[in-house]
């Protein structure tokens, strides 16, 4: 692992899948590949990571697994936002927005 | 559910399965081959079982998983047990020995001491220690004292209960009549003692509930019968509250006199101690206080510090039971502790080896994707269950051993033996020893088999689960403790039998001792009864010669000596015996004559001396003609008749160095009766036809204790026969644990040494020089379990000095007694696993692996 990969944080898994979701479902796979590519390769997602996080937002009900067909026409779980998971997106992000602006603020201090 | 649970997983295996084709199909488009392409994503993906695990943890919740994974854990478990039962049922019956035994004790400690007493509010009783109070001085006290509400007295008497059957003891108090009413104590039947007038003037008494039980099976017409107590018809007006024998425990109470009642000396002498009620919201410290105020007043300085110096001394009713048993609970509790530790030990080993030949299923376990955590859990999870097993069976041990206790005690013990029963606490004790226990023996193995190193278990099979240090480091705390308790047991075996022994003083062995008690006995006259008794007793076949006394070794009285002419008197130990008793017990008559009949209240009053005592009131000259006063309140002198040799007084003391003396019983005239009776044969199996005589004689009389002279020794020595029956018992069991201990470790030394063995047999090493290789091991881990336990023992014994009977605790013969018999059955243990050394084929050796 190189020096520019880094760690995703603890805790922000959960948003960054709901973000990438929202756009379209999408399989395991796939949302392993979008949220690469969605933090210009500077993330890894460890699959480890990935798949016990969507069990747990299945659980929680804001996503919602069903089986689809891809392009290469093969049986895939695919995974759609459902509303609550949209409202829980919105939550987090301005949460987040919150933080982020504040942890800046300290560290721009003089 | 299940279902439900089966579709999802197979579902997720179904959509990884995808996962790892698409990235497969991403690393071809990206140039690489199929099967690198393939091994690539499942690099990238990484473990699969343990993803789904955390995927199912997600889905399930934490419990939910835990709880399923543990019902998994225990089927398999109950499988791994019976797939081999030999090490199962040792480990289990282990278990059950140090567990059971624990129980036990403990049952036994908890009836005795460490339960409350079953009375109201027990916390709130105080007792006023050691100074005993007159009644006057217990209502005065009561009257002075503030910080207590009630103040209530007793004291201990023994009464024989005459019956149609059996005569007994029982143990009895007479106590003030709001004895009750202050300890909070219910009626069981009838009613008990009030501060009612009419209790004063007729005998009433109220019996215990296990008396009622056993005597009058438990019929509630008992209320308002009469029974005879010494010879004195009382009433029985009640019967106690069930499991309450007195404001002590031991010895129990079984029946109960009011004051008033017992003869007008009980009122002005110093009988009662004394306990009371704390007033409400008074601490024990406040009584305490105010104690202290008034016994240093001057008017209370007889009873304040009594003649021993020992002053009053206020104690709750818990820190009166420690006071009297406690401490031996304190010192019992750990040593029998020892045993479950040597179990423990000896499970650990078991289960070490278990895991030992398992460790190619643990690393596979750990391969693929087990935390070591949850490997240990469930190697954990074997062990509580063989903890659970052994905690049953060693619940059925104690329950088993506390039916059949009270039989083998001897009677005086017995008597002592409080309410016992495996009760509530007892479980409580059971379940937190086999929690301790999984904990003790479980861990040690389970971590080390956690820690296997996987890679290179799987490559080859030289891994091993830890180095043996650790399996010979517990087989030698474990023959050290055996030894400890074996070598102790020996120091008491050599004690009593040096006790049983040695020279009492008295000629003759086959003694036959009847406590009896003629009925009228103080209404008739005495002399004509002793003849009529003696003459009963004469012609029994098989008795040799009779006489009566008051006690045949030992003394039951201590009067005061004071010669002629002399402002000081001694006091010395004395025995009531009527004509006849030395010739019947063999202590020799060196001088002048022996009691006859006329030595009776009509006649001169007579004395016979020892020898020690000759010496030593009569230095230098012949004491036969000589004058004494003998007792306190005694003004006539009387004349020493005769000399006769020296007897033991049961202690470890010198008799040469114990004056003694004997009066005529037929001046004396007490009533404990001691028929002697010398027999040609076995003494014991006379005692039924001497009780049936003496039922029979014209004036009936009961025999409520028939021993022979040998089973009274015995009784005296009790301190090293129970100290020889506890060492020996935990000891030996230590010891059973210890050997198989042992050889669990040859064995696997043994089979772990194969190969090694083999090399050496094949480059021509003789196949005896392999069985020595491994012997010297397993002798060597015995020696030094044996060197520490010797000298473990040493230290013990010099602890016991008191109870051992004049043996060192270094004593010679015990300490290489118990040492050899340790080191030949070890070597025994030892060398027949190592055998199995010399039978290894270098071939099939070799070839094995």
């Amino acid at each position: 692992m190189t020096k520019e990969k880094s760690e995703l944080l603890q805790g922000t898994l959960d948003m960054l899948i709901l973000k990438a979701l929202q756009l379209e479902p999408m399989h395991g796979f796939g949302l392993s590949l979008r949220l690469r590519q969605m933090s210009a390769e500077v993330f890894q997602v460890e699959m480890g990571s990935l798949y016990p996080a969507l069990c747990r937002l299945e659980k929680q009900g804001w996503i919602e697994g069903d089986w689809g067909v891809t392009e290469s026409n093969r049986k895939a779980r695919y995974y759609a936002l459902t509303k609550a998971g949209r409202k829980q997106l919105e939550e987090e992000r301005t949460q987040w927005e919150l933080l982020s602006r504040t942890i800046n603020q300290m560290l721009n201090a003089t | 559910m299940l279902f439900r649970k089966d579709k999802l997983d197979a579902e997720m295996a179904e959509e990884m399965r995808l996962h790892l084709e698409l990235q497969a199909e991403r690393n071809r488009a990206a140039g690489m081959d199929a099967a690198e392409a393939r091994y690539a994503a499942q690099r990238q993906f990484g473990n699969v079982a343990s993803m789904q695990e955390r995927c199912r943890e997600q889905r399930a919740g934490r419990l939910g998983v835990w709880l399923e994974q543990l019902g998994r854990d225990l089927r398999q478990g109950v499988r791994q047990l019976a797939s081999t039962p030999g090490t199962t049922v040792l480990a289990v019956l282990s278990l059950a020995v140090g567990i059971g035994i624990n129980a036990t004790i403990f049952s036994v400690m908890d009836g005795a001491f460490l339960r409350p007493l079953p009375i109201h509010d027990p916390e709130t009783i105080v007792k006023f220690e050691r100074p005993r109070f007159t009644f006057q001085e217990l209502q005065q006290l009561q009257a002075e004292m503030n910080s207590v509400g009630g103040l209530a007295g007793s004291w201990r008497i023994n009464r024989l209960l005459q019956g149609q059957d059996r005569t007994e003891l029982v143990p009895a108090r007479v106590v003030t009549s709001n004895y009750f009413e202050v300890l909070g104590v219910a009626p069981a039947a009838g009613r008990l003692f009030g501060s009612r007038s009419a209790d004063l003037a007729e005998p009433i008494v109220v019996i215990s509930h296990a008396l009622w039980q056993r005597r009058f099976g438990g019929d509630p017409g008992v209320v308002g019968e009469t029974i005879v107590l010494n010879e004195r018809p009382a009433t029985v007006v009640g019967v106690a509250a069930k499991g309450f024998v007195g404001e002590d425990r031991l010895p129990t109470t079984e029946v109960w006199f009011p004051a008033q009642t017992s003869g007008g000396g009980a009122t002005t002498r110093r009988d009662f101690s004394v306990f009371g009620r704390m007033a409400p919201g008074v601490s024990a410290a406040q009584v305490r206080a105010e104690a202290g105020t008034i016994f240093t007043r001057p008017e209370w300085g007889a009873v304040g510090a009594n003649r021993f110096g020992e002053r009053v001394r206020v104690v709750t009713e818990r820190e009166s039971r420690m006071d009297h048993g406690g401490r031996l609970t304190y010192i019992t509790g750990p040593v029998v502790g020892l045993v479950l530790v040597v179990a423990c030990a000896n499970v650990s080993c078991l289960l070490l080896g278990r895991y030992e030949e398992r460790r190619r299923e643990i690393a596979v376990r750990l391969a693929l994707g087990a935390s070591r955590g949850r490997v240990m859990r469930y190697l954990l999870i074997e062990a509580a269950l063989l903890a659970a097993l052994g905690a049953a069976l060693g619940l059925v041990l104690a329950w088993w051993s506390l039916r059949i206790l009270p039989g083998i005690l001897p009677v005086t013990l017995a008597m002592f033996t409080p309410d016992v029963q495996v009760d509530l606490r007892v479980l409580g004790l059971t379940l937190s020893l086999a929690v301790a226990a999984t904990l003790a023996f479980g861990v040690m193995p389970a971590w080390r088999a956690s820690q296997l190193d996987v890679s290179a278990m799987l490559k080859s099979d030289v891994g091993h689960l830890g180095r043996t240090p650790s399996r010979n480091v517990l087989v030698i705390a474990q023959v050290a403790i055996a030894m400890t308790f074996l070598a102790v047991a020996a120091l008491f075996v050599r004690g009593f039998l040096t006790g049983a022994a040695r020279d009492l003083g008295l000629g003759e062995r086959n003694l036959l001792l009847a406590y009896a008690v003629p009925e009228g006995a103080t209404r008739r006259d005495f002399d004509t009864l002793l003849d009529e008794l003696r003459g009963a007793v004469a012609g029994l076949p098989g008795a040799q010669a009779t006489t009566v006394a008051n006690s045949v070794i030992g003394s039951r009285r201590t009067l005061s000596v004071r010669l002629p002419g002399a402002d000081k008197a001694e006091l010395v130990a004395c025995n009531q015996v009527d004509h006849g008793f030395f010739r019947v017990v063999g202590v020799p008559l060196t001088q002048g004559r022996d009691f006859t009949a006329q030595d009776n209240r009509a006649g001169g009053r007579v004395v016979i001396v020892s020898a020690a005592m000759a010496r030593r009131f009569w230095p230098g000259e012949s004491p036969v003609g000589q004058t004494v006063f003998i007792g306190r309140d005694e003004l006539l002198p009387r004349e020493v008749v005769g000399v006769v040799g020296d007897v033991s007084d049961l202690t470890e003391r010198d008799p040469a160095t114990l004056p003694f003396f004997y009066l005529p019983l037929r001046q004396e005239r007490t009533g404990d009766w001691l028929v002697i009776v010398r027999t040609q044969g076995d003494p014991g199996a006379l005692a039924a036809p001497l009780r049936d005589r003496l039922r029979r004689m014209e004036t009936p009389t009961a025999t409520f204790m028939i021993e022979t002279l040998n089973g009274q020794l015995r009784t005296a020595l009790m301190p090293q026969w129970i100290g020889a029956w506890f060492g020996g018992v935990l000891g030996g069991l230590a010891f059973l644990l210890a050997v198989s201990g042992l050889y669990g470790v040859v064995a696997y030394a043994v089979a772990r040494r194969t190969r090694e063995l083999g090399i050496r047999i094949a480059l021509g090493a003789e196949p005896r020089s392999a069985t020595r290789l491994v012997l010297r091991q397993g002798l060597m881990l015995a020696g030094i379990g044996v060197a520490c336990g010797l000298l473990l023992a040493v230290a013990v014994g010099a602890a016991l000095r008191s109870t051992l009977y004049g043996i060192s605790p270094a004593d010679p013969w015990a300490l290489a007694g118990a040492g050899l018999a340790v080191l030949t059955v070890a070597a025994l243990a030892s060398w027949l696993p190592a055998r199995r050394a010399a039978k290894v084929d270098p071939m099939v050796a070799l070839r094995a692996e």
